[in-house]
């Protein structure tokens, strides 16, 4: 057998392919830029920064690092971005390693097991010196407090809500503004829902991936999700009530099926069945109101949580968009500088406006207000209303808090496929969580 | 041991077969093709979905989830390709540079280590051949953080080296394995008369060995380009800089699973990075049958 596969033209592939390849790609320059080993001669400080979400948002905020950098000229800044879960997943790699990004955007979900482990810098010495928290108030500095150190600060809020479909509420002589209780919003959904045209009354908060609104339920109620030293606080009762409300109102046809909504929340808010016309209200972030809008001709309204009978005053909550400095950054204090510039900066804010949320800051919430749309304006006014509502604190997830999180959408899922009976998933749940949750 | 048992020649295995399929009567073969036609209709059609919605309007995506688009744009197409401010014949080159040089590392090395496996005696040879393939039973992610702190310490990261010198190091045993099969398919003679008229060790597989491994090479060069051009947990690990991106990481700054992904334009450029590894699958078949037919991997 004779072969053209010769030696000289192996070689001169492996050779070709080689050159080829080091020859015009960046990729085997060696070195790398960005991490803390970077150039700093002369005393200049170079600083990786580090967020989740897409290329639109890299836009904004790399066009809000530039502003950045006119500032501070002695400052070599790199950033890096990725979806959530691969954003996630490369963060658990490098802080195992120690090489963190010099500043990264952080989940309030994971604040705690980073600086537990020793990945974040203590930002005490940087608070009122570099880092203004003034406008943050003791509810924002709280947020990323972990044990006696400060390791995050908010840059931005999202709170919960709930979206209507006006137009539709409107057809069945419903005020969307009359939704102040759970039972106010089982009604509603019932009397909206119209099983001909294919519009369901409510969609099925149980199968989502967080579970705030859970957690607004059990704040109302007096109780805390998870206790002060991290071990579950909910009563099981409670958890019962939860899933029975949603389990009642699915059997009624009023919330779709569990297949119906597992393969709307597969294609994320531009399918969504409030998105499409298929569902006259949903539980949602306050920042989804806009996402929605910008996606439907069909007029959505905002409003606050219902409250249960007999709430607390005081449950009000909102999830902090976190941002920290690694532990290991070589230049801590321009790593402070720029927490400062995301968090306090009216020009930055101008640039990044509300693409993760509500500002943390009251006086750039205000800043921003003229540069506003009418959704993004009742957006901010209903964060910023809300916040004016006493709220007691806001405890520090704990390790194990993403398998709870995770094991509630189980359960959900457990229950709306009918494989088990609401007390049964509920009983499972709680005495697995005692497993993994710290006990308090 | 086995590289000792007595050479065999390559079954004909295909005309074996032949008999009794041909004595099939016609409505039952029209029956399995039929069958066989719905089962890939059913299994095309995800892909066939992502095509027309890449030539729909995003708001028709999920709107109109039907296979043909009632409005036809290449707009998606275009905001695709400048989504990243850069455009996305970088993201491609960059892969492709990745998977070329990977193909080049595995079939170097991996066939240099099955000829050895398969040929040569040494010490601890069974031990070895053993810890090799029990690598291919660990999970990647068992040494994902060590590789990282690795290549971290020599300051490899936000460069291609993570991504392709390993292949330069047989480490697919999977590979090595598919070689050894096929090495000890051949006869042993044609060593011996190598051997014979001078050849050493490294002749005899420069110039007989290797030439008569082309089935064997070629799937593992198939395999080697499909698996890098669609890895992600890599480059997503080692590449941090937008332009050194490779074309699944790039895809991947379309979603915003807390916010609103561009669907659209993340169809229409992975439908155009579906192409490459089409047209390698489309030219490759012959080889590729013929080698998986060949190496006992049946």
């Amino acid at each position: 057998m004779t072969s053209s596969f010769s030696r000289r033209s192996f070689l001169g592939l492996s050779a070709a392919g080689a050159m080829f390849g080091i020859s015009s790609c960046a990729g085997f320059s060696g070195g790398g830029g960005g991490n803390s080993d970077g150039d700093r001669s002369g005393g200049s400080a170079s600083l990786d920064v580090s967020w989740w979400g897409d290329a639109s948002r890299a836009a904004l905020y790399d066009e809000a690092l530039d502003l950045f950098g006119e500032t501070h000229s002695d400052v070599t800044i790199t950033s890096q971005f990725a979806d959530l879960d691969p954003y996630l997943e490369r963060l658990a790699t490098t802080a195992a390693a120690g090489s963190l990004p010099d500043v990264l955007w952080m989940r309030d979900t994971h604040i705690g097991r980073y600086a537990a482990a020793g990945s974040l810098l203590d930002l005490s010495p940087y608070l009122d010196e570099v880092i203004g928290t003034s406008a943050l108030g003791d509810a924002g500095v709280a947020s990323g407090t972990v044990g006696d150190g400060v390791f995050a600060l908010p840059t931005h809020y999202v709170g919960q809500a709930i979206l209507t479909n006006d137009d539709l509420l409107a057809a069945k002589g419903i005020d969307p503004n009359g939704l102040v209780t759970w039972t106010d919003l089982a009604d509603a959904a019932t009397a909206s829902a119209d099983g001909a045209a294919g519009i369901w009354g409510l969609q099925d908060a149980t199968l989502d991936t967080t579970h705030r609104h859970l957690e607004a339920f059990i704040r109302q109620s007096g109780g805390e999700l998870f206790t002060e030293g991290g071990g579950l606080g909910a009563d099981p009762a409670l958890l019962e009530e939860w899933f029975e409300y949603w389990k009642s109102l699915r059997d009624a046809g009023v919330v779709p099926p569990a297949d119906t909504t597992t393969e709307a929340n597969a294609t994320g808010w531009s399918g969504d069945l409030l998105t499409v016309g298929k569902s006259t209200i949903r539980l949602a972030s306050t920042n989804h109101f806009k996402i929605v809008q910008d996606l439907t001709d069909a007029k959505i309204g905002l409003h606050s949580v219902p409250a249960a009978a007999g709430s607390t005053n005081d449950w009000w909550f909102f999830p902090p968009i976190l941002l920290s400095v690694a532990a290991e950054t070589g230049s801590p204090d321009a790593a402070a500088a720029l927490m400062d510039f995301f968090i306090n900066d009216t020009d930055a804010a101008a640039i990044t406006r509300l693409n993760q949320g509500a500002p943390s800051s009251a006086a750039v919430r205000e800043s921003l207000i003229p540069l506003l749309n009418e959704e993004e304006t009742a957006f901010v006014d209903q964060i910023s209303i809300e916040m004016e509502y006493p709220s007691r604190p806001f405890p520090i997830r704990p390790e194990g808090a993403e398998q709870f999180n995770s094991a509630l959408t189980r359960t959900g899922e457990e229950i709306a496929y009918n494989q088990r009976s609401v007390s049964e998933a509920v009983a499972t749940l709680v005495s697995e969580a005692h497993g993994y949750l710290p006990e308090a | 041991m086995t590289a000792l048992l007595p050479t065999r020649r390559i079954r004909p295995d295909v005309d074996a077969d032949a008999g009794p399929r041909s004595r099939t009567s016609r409505p039952v073969k029209l029956l399995l093709h039929l069958v066989v036609i719905t089962a890939g209709a059913v299994m095309i059609y995800p892909l066939l979905w992502m095509i027309a919605s890449a030539l729909k309007p995003e708001a028709e995506i999920f709107a109109e989830p039907g296979l043909w688009p009632n409005t036809f744009t290449w707009e998606n197409f275009s905001t695709g390709w400048m989504a990243l401010g850069i455009p996305f014949s970088t993201f491609f080159l960059n892969s492709f540079v990745i998977a070329a040089i990977s193909v080049v590392g595995n079939l170097f090395s991996c066939s240099l280590a099955a000829y050895a496996f398969a040929r040569l005696d040494f010490r601890f040879k069974k031990t070895l051949f053993a810890t090799m393939l029990a690598t291919i039973m660990l999970p990647f992610h068992v040494t994902l953080v060590p590789q990282y702190i690795l290549f971290q310490s020599i300051d490899w990261t936000n460069t291609y080296f993570p991504l392709v010198v390993p292949k330069f190091l047989a480490v697919d045993a999977f590979f090595i394995f598919l070689m050894v099969q096929f090495i000890r398919g051949l006869p042993r003679s044609l060593d011996d008369a190598a051997t014979v008229d001078g050849c050493g060790p490294f002749g005899v597989f420069w110039r007989v060995i290797l030439p008569l491994m082309r089935p064997a090479l070629a799937v593992a060069a198939i395999f080697t380009f499909i698996w890098t051009w669609n890895d992600f947990l890599g480059p997503l690990l080692y590449i941090t800089d937008r332009a050194l991106y490779t074309a699944p990481i790039a895809l991947n700054a379309f979603l915003d699973s807390t916010g609103a992904t561009s669907w659209g334009p993340m169809f229409a450029m992975s439908t155009l990075s579906l192409l490459p590894l089409f047209l390698v699958f489309l030219f490759a078949q012959k080889h590729l049958i013929k080698g998986i037919a060949t190496t006992g991997l049946k």
